[in-house]
Protein backbone atom coordinates (compact mmCIF):
# COMPACT_ATOMS: atom_id res chain seq x y z
CA UNK A 1 0.00 0.00 0.00
CA UNK A 2 2.66 2.18 1.24
CA UNK A 3 4.99 2.17 -1.62
CA UNK A 4 1.84 2.37 -3.92
CA UNK A 5 0.77 6.16 -2.83
CA UNK A 6 4.70 6.75 -2.96
CA UNK A 7 5.08 5.84 -6.28
CA UNK A 8 1.86 7.96 -7.50
CA UNK A 9 3.22 11.40 -5.28
CA UNK A 10 6.62 10.42 -6.58
CA UNK A 11 4.36 9.96 -10.53
CA UNK A 12 2.20 13.65 -9.48
CA UNK A 13 5.63 15.34 -8.58
CA UNK A 14 7.28 14.23 -11.74
CA UNK A 15 4.43 15.69 -13.84
CA UNK A 16 4.81 18.82 -11.97
CA UNK A 17 8.13 19.62 -12.40
CA UNK A 18 7.84 18.89 -15.69
CA UNK A 19 5.32 21.33 -16.04
CA UNK A 20 7.65 23.48 -14.42
CA UNK A 21 10.34 22.51 -17.13
CA UNK A 22 8.45 23.08 -19.82
CA UNK A 23 7.13 26.74 -18.48
CA UNK A 24 10.30 27.65 -18.56
CA UNK A 25 11.08 26.56 -21.90
CA UNK A 26 8.22 28.32 -23.52
CA UNK A 27 9.54 31.59 -21.53
CA UNK A 28 13.18 31.34 -22.47
CA UNK A 29 15.66 28.80 -23.72
CA UNK A 30 18.81 29.80 -21.61
CA UNK A 31 18.91 26.12 -20.79
CA UNK A 32 19.70 24.82 -24.81
CA UNK A 33 22.68 23.83 -25.37
CA UNK A 34 22.28 21.87 -28.61
CA UNK A 35 22.48 24.14 -31.83
CA UNK A 36 19.96 21.65 -33.25
CA UNK A 37 17.54 22.87 -31.03
CA UNK A 38 17.89 26.32 -31.61
CA UNK A 39 17.46 25.05 -35.47
CA UNK A 40 13.39 23.91 -34.25
CA UNK A 41 13.11 27.28 -32.41
CA UNK A 42 13.97 29.32 -35.20
CA UNK A 43 11.74 26.89 -37.46
CA UNK A 44 8.91 27.45 -34.58
CA UNK A 45 9.17 30.97 -34.21
CA UNK A 46 8.87 31.57 -37.99
CA UNK A 47 5.43 30.65 -37.95
CA UNK A 48 3.93 31.38 -34.27
CA UNK A 49 5.02 34.67 -33.46
CA UNK A 50 3.41 38.26 -33.85
CA UNK A 51 5.73 40.63 -34.78
CA UNK A 52 6.69 44.24 -36.71
CA UNK A 53 9.96 44.28 -37.52
CA UNK A 54 12.59 46.88 -39.95
CA UNK A 55 15.55 45.54 -41.55
CA UNK A 56 18.60 45.54 -44.13
CA UNK A 57 19.06 43.26 -46.71
CA UNK A 58 22.13 43.32 -48.55
CA UNK A 59 23.56 41.31 -51.61
CA UNK A 60 25.54 41.70 -54.91
CA UNK A 61 26.36 45.33 -53.96
CA UNK A 62 22.66 46.37 -53.45
CA UNK A 63 21.60 47.18 -50.17
CA UNK A 64 17.64 47.33 -49.09
CA UNK A 65 15.39 48.16 -45.78
CA UNK A 66 12.23 46.38 -45.36
CA UNK A 67 9.45 45.88 -43.20
CA UNK A 68 7.84 42.52 -42.05
CA UNK A 69 4.88 42.40 -40.18
CA UNK A 70 3.74 38.69 -39.18
CA UNK A 71 1.03 37.63 -37.35
CA UNK A 72 -0.17 34.33 -36.18
CA UNK A 73 -4.27 34.27 -34.70
CA UNK A 74 -5.37 30.80 -33.40
CA UNK A 75 -2.61 29.14 -35.45
CA UNK A 76 -3.68 31.45 -39.17
CA UNK A 77 -1.02 33.08 -40.58
CA UNK A 78 -0.78 36.23 -42.15
CA UNK A 79 2.59 38.28 -43.12
CA UNK A 80 3.07 41.34 -45.18
CA UNK A 81 6.34 42.00 -46.53
CA UNK A 82 7.06 45.45 -48.42
CA UNK A 83 10.39 47.01 -49.10
CA UNK A 84 11.12 50.67 -47.80
CA UNK A 85 13.76 51.75 -50.11
CA UNK A 86 14.07 52.04 -54.28
CA UNK A 87 10.66 50.36 -55.91
CA UNK A 88 8.09 50.08 -53.80
CA UNK A 89 7.57 46.12 -53.82
CA UNK A 90 5.10 44.40 -51.33
CA UNK A 91 4.46 40.72 -50.68
CA UNK A 92 1.14 39.57 -48.86
CA UNK A 93 0.77 35.66 -47.71
CA UNK A 94 -1.87 34.75 -45.97
CA UNK A 95 -2.61 30.34 -45.18
CA UNK A 96 -4.42 30.28 -48.88
CA UNK A 97 -2.58 32.91 -51.15
CA UNK A 98 0.57 34.29 -51.71
CA UNK A 99 0.25 37.99 -53.62
CA UNK A 100 3.63 39.75 -54.87
CA UNK A 101 2.56 43.43 -56.05
CA UNK A 102 6.01 44.20 -58.19
CA UNK A 103 4.13 47.64 -59.62
CA UNK A 104 7.79 48.61 -61.23
CA UNK A 105 7.78 45.08 -62.97
CA UNK A 106 4.47 45.91 -64.22
CA UNK A 107 3.21 42.44 -62.35
CA UNK A 108 0.69 41.00 -59.67
CA UNK A 109 1.75 37.57 -58.99
CA UNK A 110 -0.19 35.90 -57.23
CA UNK A 111 0.01 31.64 -56.27
CA UNK A 112 -1.32 29.43 -54.07
CA UNK A 113 -0.08 28.82 -50.56
CA UNK A 114 2.13 25.44 -50.40
CA UNK A 115 3.21 23.18 -47.96
CA UNK A 116 5.55 25.42 -46.31
CA UNK A 117 3.52 27.17 -44.68
CA UNK A 118 2.60 24.06 -42.31
CA UNK A 119 5.40 23.45 -39.79
CA UNK A 120 7.66 20.73 -40.71
CA UNK A 121 6.60 17.57 -39.28
CA UNK A 122 9.77 15.57 -39.38
CA UNK A 123 11.78 18.16 -38.82
CA UNK A 124 14.25 16.10 -35.67
CA UNK A 125 14.73 14.02 -38.66
CA UNK A 126 15.49 16.33 -41.56
CA UNK A 127 18.15 18.24 -38.39
CA UNK A 128 19.37 14.50 -38.31
CA UNK A 129 20.21 14.62 -42.14
CA UNK A 130 21.47 18.02 -41.98
CA UNK A 131 24.27 16.96 -39.83
CA UNK A 132 25.30 14.71 -42.77
CA UNK A 133 26.26 17.91 -44.46
CA UNK A 134 26.78 20.42 -42.42
CA UNK A 135 28.52 20.78 -39.56
CA UNK A 136 26.66 23.04 -37.00
CA UNK A 137 28.13 25.03 -33.99
CA UNK A 138 27.75 27.52 -31.28
CA UNK A 139 29.32 30.74 -31.84
CA UNK A 140 29.22 34.17 -29.55
CA UNK A 141 26.70 35.34 -27.75
CA UNK A 142 25.85 38.63 -30.12
CA UNK A 143 23.36 41.82 -30.30
CA UNK A 144 20.92 42.63 -32.87
CA UNK A 145 18.25 45.19 -33.35
CA UNK A 146 18.94 46.06 -29.13
CA UNK A 147 18.24 42.14 -28.81
CA UNK A 148 20.59 39.08 -27.17
CA UNK A 149 21.33 37.14 -29.99
CA UNK A 150 22.34 33.42 -29.78
CA UNK A 151 24.27 33.00 -33.24
CA UNK A 152 24.97 29.46 -34.60
CA UNK A 153 27.09 28.54 -37.31
CA UNK A 154 26.44 25.77 -40.16
CA UNK A 155 29.26 25.28 -42.37
CA UNK A 156 28.85 22.61 -45.51
CA UNK A 157 31.14 19.64 -45.45
CA UNK A 158 31.39 19.94 -49.74
CA UNK A 159 31.00 22.75 -52.22
CA UNK A 160 27.37 21.58 -53.31
CA UNK A 161 26.16 23.63 -50.97
CA UNK A 162 26.16 27.07 -49.12
CA UNK A 163 27.04 27.50 -45.48
CA UNK A 164 25.25 30.05 -43.30
CA UNK A 165 25.31 31.42 -39.90
CA UNK A 166 22.02 32.45 -38.11
CA UNK A 167 22.17 35.08 -34.79
CA UNK A 168 18.55 34.01 -33.17
CA UNK A 169 16.65 36.10 -30.50
CA UNK A 170 17.63 34.63 -27.58
CA UNK A 171 13.97 34.62 -26.15
CA UNK A 172 12.16 34.02 -29.01
CA UNK A 173 14.32 32.04 -31.42
CA UNK A 174 13.48 34.71 -34.23
CA UNK A 175 15.36 34.55 -36.97
CA UNK A 176 17.11 38.50 -36.39
CA UNK A 177 20.32 38.21 -38.65
CA UNK A 178 21.65 35.97 -41.20
CA UNK A 179 24.58 35.33 -43.70
CA UNK A 180 24.87 33.56 -46.52
CA UNK A 181 28.22 31.99 -47.52
CA UNK A 182 29.05 30.99 -51.46
CA UNK A 183 31.25 27.85 -51.93
CA UNK A 184 34.65 30.05 -51.43
CA UNK A 185 33.27 30.98 -47.96
CA UNK A 186 32.62 34.63 -49.07
CA UNK A 187 28.96 36.38 -47.60
CA UNK A 188 26.67 36.51 -50.75
CA UNK A 189 23.86 37.61 -48.96
CA UNK A 190 22.74 38.91 -45.71
CA UNK A 191 19.83 40.25 -43.54
CA UNK A 192 19.76 42.01 -40.40
CA UNK A 193 17.03 43.60 -38.15
CA UNK A 194 16.94 47.02 -36.84
CA UNK A 195 13.94 47.59 -35.51
CA UNK A 196 12.02 44.70 -34.15
CA UNK A 197 8.51 44.60 -31.73
CA UNK A 198 6.87 41.59 -30.56
CA UNK A 199 2.46 41.39 -30.20
CA UNK A 200 0.55 39.72 -28.27
CA UNK A 201 -1.93 40.27 -31.52
CA UNK A 202 -1.04 42.23 -34.47
CA UNK A 203 -3.24 45.06 -35.13
CA UNK A 204 -4.94 44.84 -38.63
CA UNK A 205 -4.03 47.67 -39.93
CA UNK A 206 -0.71 46.69 -40.05
CA UNK A 207 -1.59 44.16 -42.08
CA UNK A 208 -3.69 45.90 -44.96
CA UNK A 209 -1.40 46.11 -48.31
CA UNK A 210 -0.36 49.81 -48.80
CA UNK A 211 0.71 49.01 -52.15
CA UNK A 212 -1.75 50.49 -55.51
CA UNK A 213 -1.86 47.73 -58.29
CA UNK A 214 -2.64 50.58 -60.57
CA UNK A 215 -1.86 49.23 -64.44
CA UNK A 216 -0.31 46.43 -63.54
CA UNK A 217 -0.73 43.11 -65.35
CA UNK A 218 -1.89 40.02 -63.06
CA UNK A 219 -0.22 37.41 -62.97
CA UNK A 220 -2.54 34.41 -62.02
CA UNK A 221 -2.08 30.82 -61.26
CA UNK A 222 -4.91 28.86 -61.88
CA UNK A 223 -7.60 28.84 -59.39
CA UNK A 224 -6.94 24.70 -59.51
CA UNK A 225 -3.28 24.64 -59.75
CA UNK A 226 -3.00 20.56 -59.26
CA UNK A 227 -3.10 18.93 -62.65
CA UNK A 228 -3.64 14.64 -62.24
CA UNK A 229 -1.63 13.06 -64.97
CA UNK A 230 1.25 11.21 -65.44
CA UNK A 231 4.81 12.59 -64.16
CA UNK A 232 7.32 12.65 -67.14
CA UNK A 233 10.57 14.25 -65.67
CA UNK A 234 13.21 12.55 -63.21
CA UNK A 235 16.63 13.98 -62.58
CA UNK A 236 19.23 10.52 -63.05
CA UNK A 237 21.70 11.89 -60.84
CA UNK A 238 22.03 14.35 -57.44
CA UNK A 239 24.45 16.02 -55.76
CA UNK A 240 25.22 14.20 -52.26
CA UNK A 241 22.03 14.45 -49.81
CA UNK A 242 19.51 15.75 -51.88
CA UNK A 243 16.20 14.14 -52.17
CA UNK A 244 13.33 14.45 -53.74
CA UNK A 245 10.64 15.77 -51.16
CA UNK A 246 7.70 17.33 -53.83
CA UNK A 247 6.82 15.98 -56.95
CA UNK A 248 3.68 17.88 -58.70
CA UNK A 249 2.01 18.86 -62.26
CA UNK A 250 0.53 22.30 -61.88
CA UNK A 251 -1.54 25.18 -63.90
CA UNK A 252 0.66 28.47 -64.23
CA UNK A 253 -0.41 32.15 -65.58
CA UNK A 254 -0.83 31.96 -69.33
CA UNK A 255 -2.48 28.05 -68.47
CA UNK A 256 1.08 26.11 -69.01
CA UNK A 257 1.37 22.96 -67.68
CA UNK A 258 4.09 22.91 -65.27
CA UNK A 259 6.13 19.68 -64.05
CA UNK A 260 7.65 20.58 -60.70
CA UNK A 261 10.40 18.48 -58.70
CA UNK A 262 11.80 19.69 -55.36
CA UNK A 263 14.63 18.40 -53.35
CA UNK A 264 16.36 19.21 -50.38
CA UNK A 265 19.69 18.48 -48.38
CA UNK A 266 17.08 19.24 -45.10
CA UNK A 267 18.49 22.68 -45.26
CA UNK A 268 19.16 24.00 -48.88
CA UNK A 269 16.30 23.39 -51.40
CA UNK A 270 16.71 23.12 -55.71
CA UNK A 271 13.61 23.47 -57.58
CA UNK A 272 13.18 22.04 -61.15
CA UNK A 273 10.54 23.52 -63.68
CA UNK A 274 9.89 21.60 -66.95
CA UNK A 275 6.97 23.46 -69.29
CA UNK A 276 6.85 23.10 -72.84
CA UNK A 277 9.17 25.33 -75.49
CA UNK A 278 7.21 28.41 -76.56
CA UNK A 279 8.03 31.32 -78.84
CA UNK A 280 8.71 33.60 -75.87
CA UNK A 281 10.88 31.32 -73.88
CA UNK A 282 13.56 31.03 -76.72
CA UNK A 283 15.35 33.86 -76.12
CA UNK A 284 15.80 34.26 -72.58
CA UNK A 285 18.93 33.87 -70.53
CA UNK A 286 20.49 30.81 -69.50
CA UNK A 287 21.61 31.45 -65.78
CA UNK A 288 20.62 34.12 -63.35
CA UNK A 289 21.14 34.55 -59.98
CA UNK A 290 18.50 36.49 -57.30
CA UNK A 291 20.19 37.00 -53.96
CA UNK A 292 21.33 34.18 -53.02
CA UNK A 293 19.02 31.54 -55.29
CA UNK A 294 20.89 30.60 -58.36
CA UNK A 295 18.90 30.03 -61.31
CA UNK A 296 20.35 27.54 -64.63
CA UNK A 297 17.92 26.82 -67.86
CA UNK A 298 18.51 24.62 -70.44
CA UNK A 299 16.34 23.57 -73.47
CA UNK A 300 15.35 19.76 -73.55
CA UNK A 301 13.32 17.61 -76.19
CA UNK A 302 11.04 21.08 -76.77
CA UNK A 303 11.04 21.75 -73.29
CA UNK A 304 12.34 24.37 -71.50
CA UNK A 305 14.42 23.19 -67.82
CA UNK A 306 14.59 25.81 -65.69
CA UNK A 307 16.66 24.82 -62.24
CA UNK A 308 16.37 27.40 -59.29
CA UNK A 309 17.73 27.07 -55.69
CA UNK A 310 19.94 28.62 -52.76
CA UNK A 311 22.66 26.28 -54.05
CA UNK A 312 25.92 27.14 -55.86
CA UNK A 313 25.51 27.51 -59.60
CA UNK A 314 27.61 24.13 -60.16
CA UNK A 315 25.26 22.13 -57.83
CA UNK A 316 21.91 23.64 -60.33
CA UNK A 317 23.76 23.42 -63.20
CA UNK A 318 24.80 19.44 -62.47
CA UNK A 319 21.19 19.16 -61.31
CA UNK A 320 19.95 20.68 -64.74
CA UNK A 321 22.04 18.50 -66.75
CA UNK A 322 20.70 15.63 -65.15
CA UNK A 323 17.18 15.77 -65.96
CA UNK A 324 15.56 13.54 -67.83
CA UNK A 325 12.55 12.12 -69.62
CA UNK A 326 10.61 9.33 -68.05
CA UNK A 327 10.76 6.87 -70.94
CA UNK B 1 -24.69 58.39 -48.15
CA UNK B 2 -21.49 57.19 -47.97
CA UNK B 3 -22.73 53.63 -49.79
CA UNK B 4 -24.31 55.61 -52.32
CA UNK B 5 -20.88 57.06 -53.11
CA UNK B 6 -19.28 53.84 -52.96
CA UNK B 7 -21.36 52.18 -55.27
CA UNK B 8 -21.43 55.36 -57.74
CA UNK B 9 -17.59 54.95 -57.86
CA UNK B 10 -17.75 51.36 -58.61
CA UNK B 11 -20.43 52.10 -61.62
CA UNK B 12 -17.43 54.64 -62.67
CA UNK B 13 -14.91 52.22 -62.74
CA UNK B 14 -17.24 49.77 -64.58
CA UNK B 15 -18.24 52.83 -66.45
CA UNK B 16 -22.03 52.56 -65.76
CA UNK B 17 -22.61 56.17 -64.96
CA UNK B 18 -25.03 58.23 -66.99
CA UNK B 19 -23.67 61.87 -67.80
CA UNK B 20 -25.07 63.96 -64.56
CA UNK B 21 -24.24 61.47 -62.22
CA UNK B 22 -20.69 61.11 -63.56
CA UNK B 23 -20.25 64.97 -63.44
CA UNK B 24 -21.14 64.89 -59.71
CA UNK B 25 -18.91 61.49 -59.07
CA UNK B 26 -16.07 63.44 -60.68
CA UNK B 27 -16.58 66.54 -58.90
CA UNK B 28 -16.35 64.50 -55.74
CA UNK B 29 -13.23 62.58 -56.76
CA UNK B 30 -11.30 65.78 -57.46
CA UNK B 31 -11.62 67.51 -53.58
CA UNK B 32 -11.58 63.87 -51.88
CA UNK B 33 -8.21 62.12 -51.16
CA UNK B 34 -10.06 59.29 -49.84
CA UNK B 35 -12.54 58.49 -52.39
CA UNK B 36 -9.32 58.52 -55.02
CA UNK B 37 -8.21 56.51 -52.56
CA UNK B 38 -11.21 54.26 -52.93
CA UNK B 39 -11.05 54.34 -56.60
CA UNK B 40 -7.64 53.20 -57.16
CA UNK B 41 -8.51 50.34 -55.20
CA UNK B 42 -11.78 49.49 -57.13
CA UNK B 43 -9.66 49.82 -60.24
CA UNK B 44 -7.31 47.21 -58.68
CA UNK B 45 -10.41 44.98 -58.22
CA UNK B 46 -11.18 45.59 -61.37
CA UNK B 47 -7.81 44.82 -62.55
CA UNK B 48 -7.77 41.64 -60.62
CA UNK B 49 -10.76 40.68 -62.46
CA UNK B 50 -9.62 40.90 -65.94
CA UNK B 51 -6.93 39.09 -64.17
CA UNK B 52 -7.84 35.70 -65.89
CA UNK B 53 -7.04 36.56 -68.92
CA UNK B 54 -4.28 35.52 -70.37
CA UNK B 55 -0.80 37.11 -69.66
CA UNK B 56 -0.18 38.93 -73.24
CA UNK B 57 -3.61 39.18 -73.35
CA UNK B 58 -4.16 41.71 -70.78
CA UNK B 59 -1.08 43.28 -71.89
CA UNK B 60 -2.65 43.86 -75.64
CA UNK B 61 -5.46 45.41 -73.06
CA UNK B 62 -3.36 47.62 -71.42
CA UNK B 63 -1.85 48.98 -74.61
CA UNK B 64 -5.46 48.89 -76.57
CA UNK B 65 -6.45 51.32 -73.61
CA UNK B 66 -3.63 53.69 -74.03
CA UNK B 67 -3.64 53.95 -77.59
CA UNK B 68 -7.21 54.60 -77.85
CA UNK B 69 -6.77 57.20 -74.32
CA UNK B 70 -4.45 59.39 -76.99
CA UNK B 71 -6.58 58.65 -80.20
CA UNK B 72 -9.63 60.43 -78.55
CA UNK B 73 -8.31 64.05 -77.28
CA UNK B 74 -11.23 65.57 -78.44
CA UNK B 75 -13.55 63.49 -75.64
CA UNK B 76 -11.63 64.85 -72.97
CA UNK B 77 -10.90 68.15 -73.83
CA UNK B 78 -14.08 69.49 -73.32
CA UNK B 79 -14.39 68.54 -70.06
CA UNK B 80 -11.41 70.45 -69.11
CA UNK B 81 -12.43 71.07 -65.58
CA UNK B 82 -13.34 67.53 -64.74
CA UNK B 83 -10.33 65.71 -62.82
CA UNK B 84 -10.72 63.08 -66.18
CA UNK B 85 -7.53 65.01 -67.76
CA UNK B 86 -5.43 65.01 -64.96
CA UNK B 87 -6.13 61.25 -63.98
CA UNK B 88 -5.27 60.40 -67.44
CA UNK B 89 -2.07 61.87 -67.31
CA UNK B 90 -1.38 60.11 -64.17
CA UNK B 91 -2.66 56.81 -66.09
CA UNK B 92 -0.13 57.63 -68.75
CA UNK B 93 2.40 58.41 -66.48
CA UNK B 94 2.22 55.90 -64.24
CA UNK B 95 2.87 53.59 -67.48
CA UNK B 96 5.83 55.74 -68.86
CA UNK B 97 7.24 55.38 -65.49
CA UNK B 98 6.57 51.37 -65.31
CA UNK B 99 8.24 50.97 -69.03
CA UNK B 100 10.76 53.26 -68.65
CA UNK B 101 12.34 51.18 -65.35
CA UNK B 102 12.76 48.27 -67.98
CA UNK B 103 14.42 45.46 -65.63
CA UNK B 104 17.73 43.66 -65.95
CA UNK B 105 18.09 40.94 -63.87
CA UNK B 106 21.55 40.28 -62.81
CA UNK B 107 22.97 37.86 -65.01
CA UNK B 108 25.85 35.80 -64.23
CA UNK B 109 27.29 34.14 -67.65
CA UNK B 110 28.56 30.33 -66.92
CA UNK B 111 32.13 30.95 -68.21
CA UNK B 112 32.57 33.99 -65.15
CA UNK B 113 30.73 32.89 -62.24
CA UNK B 114 32.06 35.24 -60.32
CA UNK B 115 30.19 37.24 -58.13
CA UNK B 116 30.20 40.79 -59.82
CA UNK B 117 26.46 40.79 -61.71
CA UNK B 118 26.80 42.31 -65.01
CA UNK B 119 23.24 44.08 -65.85
CA UNK B 120 22.28 43.33 -69.35
CA UNK B 121 22.00 46.46 -71.86
CA UNK B 122 21.63 47.22 -75.36
CA UNK B 123 25.31 48.48 -75.30
CA UNK B 124 26.56 45.35 -73.50
CA UNK B 125 24.00 42.85 -76.12
CA UNK B 126 26.09 44.78 -78.86
CA UNK B 127 29.37 44.00 -77.55
CA UNK B 128 31.46 41.39 -79.64
CA UNK B 129 33.71 39.96 -76.72
CA UNK B 130 31.07 37.80 -75.38
CA UNK B 131 32.03 34.17 -74.30
CA UNK B 132 31.24 31.88 -77.14
CA UNK B 133 28.49 29.85 -75.09
CA UNK B 134 26.58 32.60 -74.88
CA UNK B 135 26.74 34.18 -78.08
CA UNK B 136 24.03 32.51 -80.12
CA UNK B 137 21.78 33.57 -77.23
CA UNK B 138 22.46 37.47 -77.15
CA UNK B 139 22.82 37.06 -80.87
CA UNK B 140 18.98 36.17 -81.32
CA UNK B 141 18.38 38.72 -78.51
CA UNK B 142 20.20 41.57 -80.87
CA UNK B 143 18.67 40.44 -83.69
CA UNK B 144 15.72 42.07 -82.46
CA UNK B 145 16.60 44.63 -80.41
CA UNK B 146 12.90 45.89 -79.46
CA UNK B 147 12.25 42.36 -77.55
CA UNK B 148 14.68 42.77 -74.87
CA UNK B 149 12.45 44.22 -72.62
CA UNK B 150 10.03 42.44 -73.70
CA UNK B 151 11.35 39.10 -73.13
CA UNK B 152 13.19 40.37 -69.80
CA UNK B 153 9.63 40.72 -68.72
CA UNK B 154 8.81 37.57 -69.59
CA UNK B 155 11.50 36.42 -67.67
CA UNK B 156 11.03 37.90 -65.01
CA UNK B 157 7.47 37.02 -64.79
CA UNK B 158 8.32 33.12 -65.35
CA UNK B 159 10.94 33.33 -62.73
CA UNK B 160 8.85 35.15 -60.04
CA UNK B 161 6.08 32.98 -60.42
CA UNK B 162 9.03 29.98 -60.27
CA UNK B 163 10.30 31.62 -56.82
CA UNK B 164 7.15 31.86 -55.17
CA UNK B 165 6.23 28.58 -56.31
CA UNK B 166 9.67 27.25 -55.15
CA UNK B 167 9.55 28.80 -51.33
CA UNK B 168 6.12 27.47 -51.20
CA UNK B 169 6.41 24.15 -51.42
CA UNK B 170 10.36 24.23 -49.84
CA UNK B 171 10.02 22.49 -46.51
CA UNK B 172 14.21 24.80 -45.59
CA UNK B 173 12.03 27.83 -46.80
CA UNK B 174 9.44 27.39 -44.08
CA UNK B 175 12.41 27.27 -41.40
CA UNK B 176 14.14 30.84 -42.60
CA UNK B 177 10.70 32.68 -42.09
CA UNK B 178 10.25 35.59 -44.77
CA UNK B 179 13.63 35.39 -45.78
CA UNK B 180 12.74 33.45 -49.06
CA UNK B 181 9.95 36.16 -49.80
CA UNK B 182 12.77 38.90 -49.08
CA UNK B 183 14.48 37.53 -52.57
CA UNK B 184 11.47 38.16 -54.58
CA UNK B 185 10.85 41.74 -52.84
CA UNK B 186 14.49 42.77 -53.42
CA UNK B 187 15.08 41.10 -56.67
CA UNK B 188 13.54 44.51 -58.19
CA UNK B 189 16.74 46.69 -57.15
CA UNK B 190 19.33 44.18 -58.82
CA UNK B 191 19.58 46.63 -62.09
Amino acid sequence: MRPGIFSSHGLLLALFLSQIAWAEDVSGFEDISNPQQWLERMSEAAHQLNYDGTFVYFHDGHMQAMRIVHSNNDGVERERLLSLSGPVREVLRDSERVICILPDDNAVVEENAGPSRRRPLNLPARLETLLQYYDISDADMDRVAGHNAHKILITPKDDQRYGHAFWLHQQKGLLLRSELYNEEGRVVEQLMFTGLKFYEQVPEELLAAETHGRDVIWQRGAPKMAVQGTKNWWVSQLPAGFVLENHRRHVMSGNIQVEHLLFSDGLASVSVFIEPMSAQQQDLVDSLRLGAVNTYRRHYLDHVITVMGEVPSRTAQRIGEAVQRIE
Amino acid sequence: MKNHVDEQISALVDDELNRPELSLVLHELRDNADLQARWRRYQLISDTMRGHLVTTRASDLHRRVQQSLAQEPTILAPRRKTPWPALAKQAVGAAIAASVAVVAILVVQQESIETDGVTVTTAQLAKPSQPARTMAQLASITSKPPAISKSNAAQRERLNAYLVNHNEYSASSGMQGALPYVRIVSHGTAR
